[in-house]
């Protein structure tokens, strides 16, 4: 036990929904002012977890604590939560000063302090012109805000969203991205923030919990999840991977040699501990793992598609007895060189790719 | 194609218009009989309508039955309409469709049932057998109505409001009821104008003293045929034709009626 106290705490929490276990027992540690990710495609368990510890739904198993306390029994409306919903959830009969001082007027706050931090609130999120206004006069990006402003008033002990960018068109989310970051960080509020979205969470956030099928199958930094993914849904999951079918050649304590498609790949060790040389093994390949090869060397192929993105293009290829694998390569040398159609050859690149045992 | 369209549109509208604006025409024929076409002007049997005792007595009590029973149907049926929506209960089907019966039931039926009713429990023929039997009357459009309001509020609403720390007493008080306020005040406006104008289970169980004014319509033409009836007739559309504008104008009946999806 660390002398500092968690900010958020699960000890086991699960939950049934009749013979379905929509969460097995989930253990997460989150730190205060720490910003952390549900990840994971519908179904994960992700929303189930964040409703269990806003309070809306209740655990089966296990003891829930924020801020130290546990809170398990508690009801919603003690849990000192502030939450950004999807769908905003602002109130529509009530305009924007009256939405974000509503959790002030619940705890009792005077008139005066009320109207002094919705203020303050609001000018936050830089929408001190739009106080008067009322909700469905805003556009999607003001009403976020307004949520956002909503939940931190009171000064919650978690701040939860819950995929509060679905909403919003693309260059939009990236610059909320931001704001919300930014603020969060200049408040110190510790943060669960729930999203199918992985670039979304690798852009945002201390640490990740990636989930599938009720599990948290691995929480690490994005860094982490990204380049040593520790479960196969994980490598799938995160990054636009191919999976390539290979075999062990030989290990050491630190990494292994893979060969599949004729290349040998240098990967970590740890996720193929246990497994023999000579057996059957999946190398998870992302663009960057693979670089175009100069001669007759290397993994031949056709491209298949390309996906023209500026400064770079990747190539989907169709190998020869390997698969289809993605390829990054230079915006300009794509468009003279490979379009669809054209014979490609393909070398290791620099970076290190992971590989599984067969599955 | 467009004309013969059109044309269809307009023959729709005379057949469903036809029969009042037969009656408000005749209700200014000089002559102290019903019949069409009119000979002459005069406003002698809005006079009549007016003044006549029966009908001043019948539009009071008419008044009261449909303020009395359209509050009580609002107040029933947004517990109901609130229960139904929110929890998941075993009688919660059997609940639905004994509220809606009444759709499927003759108001003869309804009135005679009540009658029957009342007279076993020892009720005499008063003000309670009426309302009641107005409020069972109007119950399923007031049902319906909270019904799609419930549906078009979105229960997040609710959640956020628990999450500021709200207790359930008062999410009920500031965001569920206020959110419901244009279903309740549609719902209660519908529930009093169809209990203004229903005459069949009236019939049954009003008395002289408790007629409502349909019944007391129906008793004068029963006895005369002049045309006062039609001029009753007229302010009946009149006045239905304001409060209907006026709900429509600040309320909005079409999100009420669920024709229009207010959600984005």
């Amino acid at each position: 036990m660390s002398g500092t106290e968690d900010a958020l705490r699960l000890d086991g929490v699960g939950k049934q929904f009749g013979t379905f276990t929509a969460l097995h027992e989930a253990w997460l540690r989150v730190r205060p002012g720490e910003f952390v990710t549900l990840l994971g495609p519908s179904g994960c368990g992700k929303t189930t977890l964040l409703n269990l510890i806003a309070g809306f739904l209740e655990a089966d198993a296990g003891e829930i604590f924020i801020g130290g306390k546990l809170v398990t029994q508690t009801p919603v409306w003690e849990r000192d939560i502030g939450i950004v919903f999807q769908s905003y959830a602002l109130f529509p009969h009530m305009d924007v000063a009256r939405n974000v001082g509503y959790g002030l007027r619940a705890r009792g706050v005077s008139r005066a302090e009320e109207a002094a931090r919705v203020a303050e609130a609001l000018a936050m999120v830089r929408l001190s012109s739009m106080a008067g206004r009322r909700p469905r006069q805003l556009s999607g990006g003001q009403q976020q805000r307004v949520a956002l402003a909503r939940a931190l008033v009171i000064r919650p002990s978690l701040l939860l969203l819950d995929e509060p960018f679905s909403a919003l068109d693309r260059n939009l989310r990236m610059e909320m991205q931001f704001e919300l970051k930014e603020i969060q960080q200049k408040l110190g509020v510790t943060t669960i923030f729930v999203t199918h979205d992985q670039a979304e969470a690798m852009s945002m956030s201390d640490r990740i919990a990636v989930m599938s099928e009720g599990r948290i199958l691995q929480l690490d930094t994005p860094e982490g999840v990204y380049r040593r993914p520790a479960h196969r849904f994980v490598a799938g999951f995160i990054g636009d991977a191919t999976v390539l079918r290979g075999r062990l050649k030989g290990m050491d304590g630190v990494s292994a040699g893979v060969e599949a498609g004729g290349l040998t790949f240098s990967v970590p060790a740890a996720p193929l501990e246990g497994t023999a040389p000579g057996a059957e093994v999946d190398v998870f390949l992302r663009p960057e793992h693979l670089q175009p090869a100069e001669g007759e060397a290397g993994l031949a192929g056709t491209v298949v598609s390309r996906a023209y993105l500026g400064d770079r293009a990747e190539l989907l290829v169709q190998t020869e007895g390997a698969g289809r694998v993605m390829l990054r390569v230079p915006g300009l040398a794509a468009l003279e060189r490979w379009p669809a159609g054209a014979p490609i050859r393909m070398a290791v690149g620099s970076a290190e790719p992971v590989a599984f045992p067969a599955g | 194609m467009k004309y013969a369209f059109r044309a269809l549109v307009v023959a729709l509208l005379g057949f469903v218009l036809l029969p009042a604006v037969v009656a408000c025409v005749s209700a200014f024929d000089t002559r102290a009989l019903i019949a069409f076409p009119p000979q002459g002007f005069t406003w002698r049997w809005f006079h009549r309508a007016l003044t006549y005792e029966d009908f001043q007595v019948g539009f009071v009590n008419s008044l009261y039955v449909a303020a009395i029973a359209s509050t009580l149907a609002i107040l029933v049926g947004s517990a109901v309409a609130y229960a139904i929506d929110r929890y998941d209960f075993a009688a919660k089907r059997v609940l639905e469709a004994v509220l809606l019966a009444p759709l499927a039931i003759p108001h003869f039926t309804i009135g005679l049932g009540a009658l029957i009713v009342a007279s076993q429990v020892g009720a005499a023929r008063g003000w309670f057998v009426v309302v009641a039997c107005h409020v069972v009357l109007v119950l399923p459009f007031v049902l319906r109505s909270l019904y799609v309001s419930l549906k078009n509020m979105d229960p997040r609403l609710e959640s956020a409001a628990l999450s500021l720390g709200a207790k359930p007493g008062r999410v009920l008080l500031t965001v569920t009821l206020p959110g419901l306020a244009p279903g309740l005040a549609g719902g209660w406006i519908f529930a009093a104008i169809l209990s203004f104008n229903e005459f069949t289970a009236s019939l049954f169980v009003t008395v002289q003293r408790t007629q409502t004014l349909p019944v007391a319509m129906y008793n004068y033409v029963r006895e005369y045929a002049d045309p006062s009836m039609a001029a009753l007739s007229a302010l009946y559309i009149l006045l239905t034709t304001v409060v209907l504008t006026l709900a429509n104008r600040f309320l909005g009946l079409g999100r009420i009626l669920g024709t229009e999806d207010v959600r984005h």
